[in-house]
């Protein structure tokens, strides 16, 4: 059973594994995932394309589309109790009240033929208990929160830029002011100079609220300035999981270590080539035994390729999915 | 948009009709009967004109006089024999509408709902047989089952709620058909958006999300649909309301045509062109009101 004191996690997800059942093979999303994120902190979970992030966010939400996704085992506490043994009306008051998600893609994530308030008005409504007109001023309130003047309310978001649609996104996630806040790439589609605003806005209404925050992204520099701690997933599973500080000074699995290699740097040559990691993401639907990094990973023996390693805390709270860390890379 | 459409439906009907085999003059003044007789039937109403001036009369007349001239079997105006059937074709067609689009709306939110479930798969079984089966052969297997078997409704006329049942059944089978299809697929391919995503995410329930979020933004080739049966089955009830011996337009073109009564035909068919540029003009004005992101001009 969960600790249930303050001290435990506001979010505890052990061996999680959801899986798609698709025409060409069972799809491997997630595969044996575990993830704590404690109250008031943020954690960022970074991966390539294909990783699993989002499906884990959605898995944790219970918004995986079934068939032909299945959360096929695992636990998922969020506040003590299990995500996977709630109701339909436990679920539905979770969802948006206390946790509450930023899509990636703000163009696609608002419903194109209701007005920015409208959706808005209809988060509020649902969690906080307010009524009537009260439900529009804290409408109000959020759009003024995150920066859309109030009178744009009764705008469609085709009348919006990518930014500000992302800025109505945020106001809708953080209107009933969740107990955790999933940010699935939420500067991804965005410019530089809006990505800057946005993590800012993320950062301090993070701060006023007091939630705590998932950041899924492919983007260190972002996690390197939002985030308490940085899980490193691959291939469904996690393969680093330490506070910011030490794994950005010392990424131990081989993974991370090419991950930041292939980040460019101010001083790298210009003209000079990014270090990448070789091959290619496994097949979701073939998994290689053992580690799954395994076969692109340049320090990789024979145990690898047999038995994958599992956590291990090389430092305290620093945990490395890998038999040999911190194997130097060939610059 | 509307008036090149009925002009040129005008001419290209005008044009089959003036090369379509058959004397009006024989047919409607029967077999015993003089040659003078019919010279000047024929003369009198220009008959022996050359094509082009009988085409530029009847559109003259058509457009600016408002004149579509006489039957030449009943000697009436066509303008009057024409509104007289008009209310009546147009109640059968708009209680078929409405009834395949009562009926058909659910049934596709339904199968997209349960995609692949027992109950998406019977319904497009059937579907499919509605989309098939002609009209005449539902309509007389509607009236052995439920008129000559059952004994349920009658198979004559369109008056009363009881005879109103059988002929909306057969002029509604197809477009029930269709219009479940229509909203099923874009249902299907709403379903799947972000927003729908981000709406479930809300927490909000699943009945709103699908008709709240769901089905407005599923709604315009719906509407699109909708409006093209409108004026679909306008012109299609023709054998429908000669199973029910419905007096409508649709029986009325269908006796002047084995008449050779080219001025009832043409009022009828220009009736029906007309009926179904407005319906789709309609849809076009709704399609605004649907969606914010479509302007009227």
């Amino acid at each position: 059973m969960p600790d249930l004191t303050n001290n435990a996690p506001l979010l505890d997800i052990r061996d999680l594994a959801v899986q798609f059942n698709t025409d060409s093979g069972v799809v491997h999303a997630v595969n044996g995932l575990n993830l704590s994120i404690h109250r008031g902190k943020s954690l960022g979970l970074v991966g390539e394309t294909g990783a699993g992030k989002t499906t884990t966010a959605l898995a944790l939400l219970r918004l995986i589309q079934s068939p032909p996704g299945e959360i096929k085992s695992g636990s998922m506490f969020f506040d003590g109790t299990d995500v996977l043994k709630m109701t339909e009306t436990e679920l539905r008051s979770m969802r948006g009240g206390r946790i509450a998600m930023i899509f990636q893609d703000p163009m696609t994530s608002l419903n194109p033929i209701m007005t920015i308030e409208e959706q808005i008005v209809e988060m509020i409504s649902l969690h906080s208990g307010l009524r009537g007109n009260e439900v529009t001023t804290r409408a109000r309130e959020m759009m003024t929160l995150v920066g859309i003047r109030p009178e744009r309310g009764r705008d469609y978001p085709h009348q919006f830029s990518g930014g500000m649609r992302q800025r109505v996104g945020i106001a809708i996630a953080l209107a009933c002011e969740p107990a955790l806040l999933i940010a699935d790439e939420p500067t991804t589609a965005l410019d530089v100079t809006i990505q800057a605003q946005v993590v800012d806005l993320i950062r301090n209404l993070q701060k006023v609220v007091n939630t705590s925050l998932l950041l899924i992204t492919h983007d260190l520099g972002i996690v390197a300035e939002i985030c308490d701690d940085v899980a490193i997933m691959y291939a469904g599973r996690l393969v680093e999981y330490a506070p910011l500080r030490p794994l950005y000074k010392r990424p131990m699995h081989p993974y991370t270590q090419g991950l930041f290699n292939a980040v460019p740097s101010l001083d790298s040559e210009p003209g000079g080539r990014l270090t990448v990691i070789q091959g290619l993401m496994p097949d979701p639907t073939d998994l290689p035994q053992g580690c799954g990094f395994s076969p692109r990973c340049p320090a990789a023996q024979d145990i690898c390729r047999s038995v994958a390693c599992g956590m291990k805390e090389y430092e305290p709270g620093h945990f490395v999915d890998c038999y040999f860390p911190n194997h130097a890379w060939e610059v | 948009m509307l008036i090149p459409v009925i002009l040129c439906v005008m001419i290209v009907l005008f044009t089959i009709l003036y090369f379509t085999p058959g004397d009006p003059a024989r047919i409607a003044l029967g077999q015993e009967v003089t040659d003078e007789a019919i010279t000047a039937f024929r003369s009198a109403r220009g008959l022996d004109d050359p094509f082009v001036v009988q085409l530029g009369r009847y559109i003259y007349r058509a457009v600016f006089k408002a004149d579509l001239g006489y039957s030449y079997v009943m000697k009436s105006p066509v303008s009057y024999e024409l509104s007289s059937r008009i209310p009546m074709t147009a109640k059968l067609a708009f209680c078929a509408v409405l009834f395949s689009t009562l009926v058909g709306i659910p049934l596709g939110i339904i199968c997209a709902i349960r995609q692949y479930s027992i109950l998406d798969s019977v319904v497009t079984l059937v579907t499919l047989l509605g989309v098939s089966m002609p009209t005449f052969w539902t309509g007389l297997l509607l009236i052995l089952a439920f008129s000559v078997h059952l004994g349920w409704f009658s198979s004559m006329g369109f008056g009363t709620l009881n005879e109103m049942v059988l002929p909306i059944l057969t002029l509604s089978g197809s477009s029930i058909a269709i219009i479940a299809r229509i909203t099923r697929s874009s249902m299907l391919e709403v379903i799947k958006s972000d927003y729908i995503r981000t709406a479930r995410a809300k927490g909000q329930r699943e009945s709103v999300v699908i008709f709240r979020h769901a089905l407005p933004n599923a709604m315009i080739p719906i509407l699109t649909i909708i409006s093209i049966q409108f004026g679909t089955l306008l012109g299609g009830s023709i054998i429908t309301e000669a199973i029910f011996s419905i007096s409508g337009v649709g029986r009325l073109m269908l006796e002047a045509i084995s008449m050779r009564d080219y001025p009832i035909i043409q009022g009828g068919v220009l009736f029906i062109s007309l009926a179904f540029c407005l319906i789709n003009l309609a849809a076009d004005i709704l399609y605004a009101f649907v969606d914010p992101r479509i302007h009227v001009k």
